[in-house]
């Protein structure tokens, strides 16, 4: 027979968990696992947001860079008189196009930038010569705007004048390769100038 | 598995989670100043370019401050050429032009461009960001 003494010290040996202990663990696994969960999420929205943001800079930023390299190289088109000296850059709002030297060759070609508006998701693709396309930026341009401005002072003194011309640039590139995954937009806006095109031109 | 065990647990945890967030944010921090550092590389390029672009004789020496430099402007009363500057805000431009002389001729002129980044934050001093070039007389 066993005695009650001996009965409570075996209870006393492997007690289990209160009801009290237990429902403190549950509470604090769940919090624990919600907020690792919280985060988890955020960090991997986080993360696809920062990779369509570091694919939109990588592209507008090798966009603008390809651009201004061709129009470091830009010449005047020699079929055109000289009174229409506006005219060496094309724009239309879906088109900029105009003549560049291309020193493998030592002959003139035709660059070709389209944009493709693509309802909010618009492309740019670069052509030379009619051939040898490549597209610079793949569904992420929000807005694009471009346009030819010229300018022509007088010297004082000579009588005659000196011309600038320049494309105004203006862009909004956003990624969203995932829909609802939208990257940080990227505005630029700036002014650039064919210096060897304007060195010819006066 | 006491109260405590699991308590040290949690806190150990919560340890080794804060690193890897705090990484996160160093990352996203780093996205955002590559946007900037374009926002400004291109402000920089567009003031250089037009002064690289202007014939040597017209292009005027000294300092010229953020408010001078503004859409349209004439750099200064000695020289036709005027400013065309987009719109870009939270930038503050400066120009400085200065003449190199060689037997007595200006040969060189040396053209700095300082582009200064304000932050969102009051207390954080701007980013500077500077591009230098050199201007040859060809004739």
């Amino acid at each position: 027979m066993v005695s009650r003494e001996s009965k409570n010290a075996v209870y006393t040996a492997f007690r289990g968990f209160t009801f009290v202990e237990i429902l403190v663990v549950i509470v604090l696994a769940v919090l624990v696992i919600g907020g690792i969960m919280k985060a988890f999420t955020q960090f991997r929205r986080g993360f696809s947001q920062g990779e369509e943001t570091g694919i939109t800079l990588q592209e507008s930023g090798m966009f603008l860079a390809r651009l201004r390299s061709d129009l470091i190289n830009a010449v005047p088109d020699k079929r055109l008189p000289p009174d229409r000296w506006r005219e060496s850059v094309e724009a239309t709002p879906n088109t900029l196009s105009f003549t560049v030297y291309t020193g493998e060759s030592d002959r003139t070609s035709v660059v070709e930038y389209r944009y493709d508006a693509g309802n909010g998701k618009g492309s740019i693709t670069r052509s030379e010569g009619g051939a040898r396309t490549r597209q610079l930026v793949n569904g992420r341009i929000a807005s694009l705007t471009w346009s030819v401005e010229t300018e022509e002072i007088a010297d004082k003194g000579t009588g005659s004048g000196t011309r600038f011309l320049w494309i105004d640039l203006r862009a909004s590139f956003r990624g969203e390769k995932t829909p609802g995954t939208k990257g940080k937009e990227i505005v630029v806006a700036t002014k650039l100038f064919p210096a060897r095109l304007i060195r010819s031109l006066n | 598995m006491t109260l405590v065990e699991i308590l040290v647990a949690v806190a150990l945890l919560s340890a080794v989670m804060i690193p890897v967030l705090f990484s996160f944010t160093a990352g996203s921090r780093g996205l955002a100043m590559s946007a900037e550092d374009l926002t400004v590389h291109t402000a920089a390029i567009e003031l250089l370019e037009q002064v690289m672009a202007a014939p040597f004789d017209l292009v005027p020496t000294g300092t010229f401050a953020n408010d001078r430099i503004r859409d349209g402007r004439p750099f200064s009363p000695a020289t036709p050429l005027r400013f065309h500057i987009s719109d870009v805000p939270g930038i503050e431009r400066k120009l400085e032009i200065a003449e190199v002389m060689k037997d007595g001729r200006v040969c060189l002129k040396k053209v700095t461009v300082t582009i200064a980044l304000s932050s969102a934050d009051a207390k954080t001093p701007p980013r500077l960001f500077s591009l230098k070039c050199l201007l040859a007389r060809e004739n």
